[in-house]
């Protein structure tokens, strides 16, 4: 695999191999032997099922409890009117939980071969060593390695699986688990709720700032799965925090289904940012429900980078309940091929003085549909709330789409809401002028792109700004070969 | 006696009644439906007895067209253009009618459609130097709904201008209109909407053709949940719209206000910005689309929206969406604002004096100004009545 030489050469090269290739496929190739099963869920969604995971799991009453009230839920929540999802899956024929037969293991050494390779493919080992203070690999439906450093115990942080949370720290979960994101909010958060497994817990006690990141890799084995993990990033008061997300799979014949869940939790003055570079291969249908508390003077940033998948839908969304409350939350979404990609944002401002920002960033290209729909809702009462959004989509070729549908409500007289959104498509005298300077016309295209999303990638830590440059010259670059 | 086409859409409308919603879709779960459209089902069908025959209550300007409870009566109506009451046009003509919208589109159109009152086919032959206004009231003790339907034509090469006064008395007025553009025609387009305290549904709906024009002018005053929409299907090459839109919530008003430039047409443009004012407990909603649909290429839209909130339980909300279905697009743009009082402006003001009504007032003037004057020449005689209408209306006394 010529990519794995490739990027063996520097630091900044590692995490550059998740998207690089563009299609994930490229870099995972197809699926090969299966891993196994050592227990599996599947068929309609009904009590026995969520009973048999919640058993096999061997979790507290309560949780399965929870689980339970979920699926009532999910069985009464209407359709979702609101998302052309629903043709494309047939739940009933998803594995909805498969648990691979190894031990989670805390060296990359315990890792099975058949499984390690795929993380060696994309670079994780050598990322983890480098610069991360902890990494979760998620593969299917359970966390399959879990390594966390010195430092992170030294700080007194916890950071483990969402599953083992459940049990080691039952009171601390509950406090947070789907407050910030209750299941009744629609069918598929429900469902979720329902049916989930995996994921990360990570809980940084007052005061401490973490300056290293932690990193979550989840990766969908096979076709016909669904994968549920919920992730919860707790910032106590005065305390930071930065969680980087990845998410990958290989090419299947089918296709697969992702419902996943993030809360986070940023206490007075805590700061919490949350990156997600998601580069699904195109068999993924990603549906994910992400969604963050701000308390008084906290900061919540999010940064969702939306590269692969077949159909996306991810709304990053903060609720500002504290005064003085800020959120920013950053979207950079490519949509190569006849895909559907949906990456909005929502800001809820709750309480006084509460700002947000939102930046969406947008290409199509090859038949491809992008799509920003927000919503910035001003509570009467949050005085002084100020409020920003910024929009602009690219569009490459005439077959290709762009939408964008926000939603601006303001119960607020103090209150300022703007929002400028621009689609236009690549310019002629652009490419001309560079052209002319001696760059070929893929190296032109990249160049462009590169520099219209430039604003945005200046934000993202270093490591994932390189790899989205390098995905853009790969995306855009091969553009003119192919004619 | 109605004419057959008549009789018949009533009949299909009737039963598409009980079988679709007000509204298709939901955006999301967080976003709800800005029109309240159980206030609708509040409105009761019209039956004889509630309905009479009424002297229209408005004395603002002339009418050429005056369809008060449904009942058409004509008044100074510009040689060159041509008037026939919905109820007489034969099966040729009617065949036209209804053409542009689609009638299952919504429970408000069928509703709409079952239990229409009259109307009028309007064709403007011949450019006219004198507005033709038509004055759409509504005079009636009974919260019923009062349904009339206009289809107006403006014939290739027409320079002409349009006044359409939707005039709230009582009852729940629904008014539709289909505004054909023909092959290099100009229009100038004056829509009033004045509400009272029932409900009232208005759907616009203008055809450009090739290389035509349409200057839009849309004031929109209270109403206790007043659904307007205004769409403009750029069919025509290199057609072109020009809008803009004032809409002025006051008491406890709620106005949805939607405008959709939608582009079919290559090399097609257009430009609609909405002014919003909410004062005292009213909402106010401005949503808009700009749409540049494949084969309309090298087209360019820009949609802007601003909206002030001026005290404490007013509220607004901006909608403003834009859809793009080509890269072939000269560009698609944009930009919404839902702002407060500028705290500097105030306290200058307030400096010099003015207390903070009226410095509300004083806005509310600059905002009202900035429409007025922007209605092209024909319409001077209904820029002076406005004025002094809305000054009476909206301005404080102190």
């Amino acid at each position: 695999m010529p990519s794995v030489t490739l990027m063996n050469n520097e630091t900044a090269e590692s995490l550059k191999s998740v998207i690089e290739k563009g299609s994930v496929e490229e870099l995972l190739g197809p699926e090969l032997e299966k891993v196994h099963w050592e227990a599996v869920v599947r068929g309609r969604i009904t009590r026995d099922t969520v009973e048999e995971l919640s058993k096999i799991k061997g979790e507290p009453d309560w949780m399965r409890r929870l689980r339970l009230r979920a699926l009532e839920m999910f069985e009464k929540l209407p359709e979702p009117k609101w998302l052309p999802i629903k043709e494309e899956i047939d739940l009933e024929s998803l594995v909805t939980y498969a648990k691979p037969s190894i031990e989670r293991a805390k060296s990359w050494d315990e890792v099975p071969k058949e499984i390690r390779r795929y993380y060696e493919a994309l670079g994780l080992p050598e990322l983890e060593a480098k610069v991360l203070a902890g990494l979760l690999g998620q593969f299917d439906s359970e966390v399959v390695y879990l390594h966390v450093k010195k430092y992170l115990e030294e700080k007194g942080a916890i950071v483990t699986t969402m599953d083992e949370a459940v049990k080691r720290y039952p009171d601390l979960v509950k406090q947070y688990f789907t407050r910030v994101f209750p299941p009744g909010e629609h069918k598929f958060a429900a469902l979720h709720v329902a049916l989930w497994s995996g994921g990360t817990f990570v809980y940084v006690p007052p005061g401490v700032r973490l300056d290293m990141p932690i990193e979550s890799f989840f990766l969908i084995g096979t076709s016909g799965e669904g994968q549920f993990e919920h992730s919860l990033i707790v910032a106590d008061e005065g305390a930071s925090v930065e969680w980087l997300e990845g998410c990958a799979a290989p090419v299947y014949k089918g296709f697969s289904f992702h419902d996943g869940m993030v809360e986070g939790f940023a206490a007075k003055n805590a700061h919490l940012r949350i990156n997600t570079i998601q580069n699904w291969s195109r068999n993924i249908i990603n549906f994910n429900n992400k969604r963050a508390v701000a308390m008084e003077n906290a900061t919540v940033e999010w940064v969702e980078g939306s590269l692969g998948s077949k159909v996306s839908y991810t709304y990053p969304s903060t609720v500002l309940k504290g005064e003085g409350a800020r959120t920013s939350i950053i979207g950079v979404t490519i949509a190569n091929g006849p895909f559907w990609k949906e990456n909005g944002a929502k800001a809820y401002h709750d309480a006084p003085r509460t700002s947000s920002k939102i930046v969406n960033k947008s290409v199509s290209i090859n038949g491809g549909t992008v799509v920003y729909r927000g919503l910035v809702y001003v509570r009467d009462g949050a005085k002084y709330a100020k409020s920003s959004v910024s929009c602009d989509s690219l569009i490459l070729d005439d077959k290709s789409r762009a939408y964008t549908i926000p939603h601006d409500q303001v119960f607020e007289e103090t209150a300022t809401v703007t929002h400028e959104a621009y689609t236009g498509r690549l310019s002629e005298d652009k490419l001309f002028y560079l052209r002319s300077r001696g760059f070929d016309e893929g190296t032109a295209r990249s160049l462009v792109v590169l520099g219209f999303i430039q604003d945005i990638v200046v934000r993202l830590p270093t490591e994932y700004a390189m790899t989205l440059n390098r995905v853009i010259e790969l995306e855009f670059g091969k553009l003119s070969r192919v004619g | 006696m109605s004419a057959k086409w008549l009789v018949e859409l009533r009949e299909r409308a009737r039963e598409l009644v009980p079988k679709i919603p007000y509204q298709q879709i939901r955006d999301s779960p967080s976003v709800k439906y800005y029109t309240d459209w159980n206030a609708f089902e509040r409105c009761a069908d019209p039956n004889p007895a509630m309905i009479t025959r009424a002297e229209p209550v408005f004395d603002l300007v002339e009418p050429g067209v005056a369809v008060v409870n449904g009942y058409l009566s004509l008044g100074k109506v510009p040689s060159g253009v041509r008037v026939l009451d919905l109820e007489d046009l034969g099966d040729e003509y009617g065949s036209l009618v209804f053409k542009s919208i689609d009638i299952n589109e919504s429970k408000a159109l069928a509703r709409h459609v079952a239990n229409i009152l009259g109307g009028a086919y309007v064709e403007i032959a011949e450019s006219i130097d004198e507005p033709l206004r038509i004055i759409v009231n509504t005079n009636t003790n009974s919260q019923v709904l009062i349904p009339t339907h206009y289809t107006i034509a403006v014939n290739d090469g027409v320079r002409a201008s349009l006044g359409l006064y939707i005039v709230n008395n009582g009852g729940c007025p629904s008014t539709t209109a289909e505004v054909y553009l023909g092959r290099g025609s100009l229009l100038n387009l004056l829509v009033i909407s004045m509400g009272d305290s029932t409900p009232e549904f208005t759907m616009l709906r203008v055809i450009t053709n090739e290389n035509s024009s349409v200057v839009a002018r849309s004031l929109l005053i209270g109403g206790s949940m007043n659904h307007h929409r205004e769409d403009y299907l750029l069919q025509g090459v290199g057609s072109r719209l020009n809008h803009l839109g004032l809409e002025v919530g006051v008491g406890s008003s709620r106005i949805d206000y939607q405008v959709n430039a939608m582009h079919l047409g290559e090399g097609s443009s257009s430009y609609s910005r909405v002014l919003g004012v909410a004062r005292d407990k009213s909402f106010i909603i401005h949503r808009a689309l700009g749409r540049i649909f494949e084969k309309a290429r090298w087209s360019d839209t820009n949609v802007e929206g601003k909206v002030f909130v001026l005290n404490e339980g007013a509220y607004a909300a901006s909608v403003p969406v834009i859809m793009v279905d080509t890269g072939d697009v000269n560009g698609a743009r944009h930009s919404a604002a839902d702002a407060s009082l500028d705290e500097d402006q105030v306290n200058y003001l307030r400096l010099r004096g003015f207390d903070r009504d009226e410095v509300m007032d004083l806005l509310i003037h600059e905002v009202v100004s900035q429409f007025l004057d922007s209605l092209p020449k024909e319409f001077l005689v209904d820029s002076e009545a406005l004025r002094l209408l809305l000054i009476n209306k909206l301005i404080m006394k102190h």
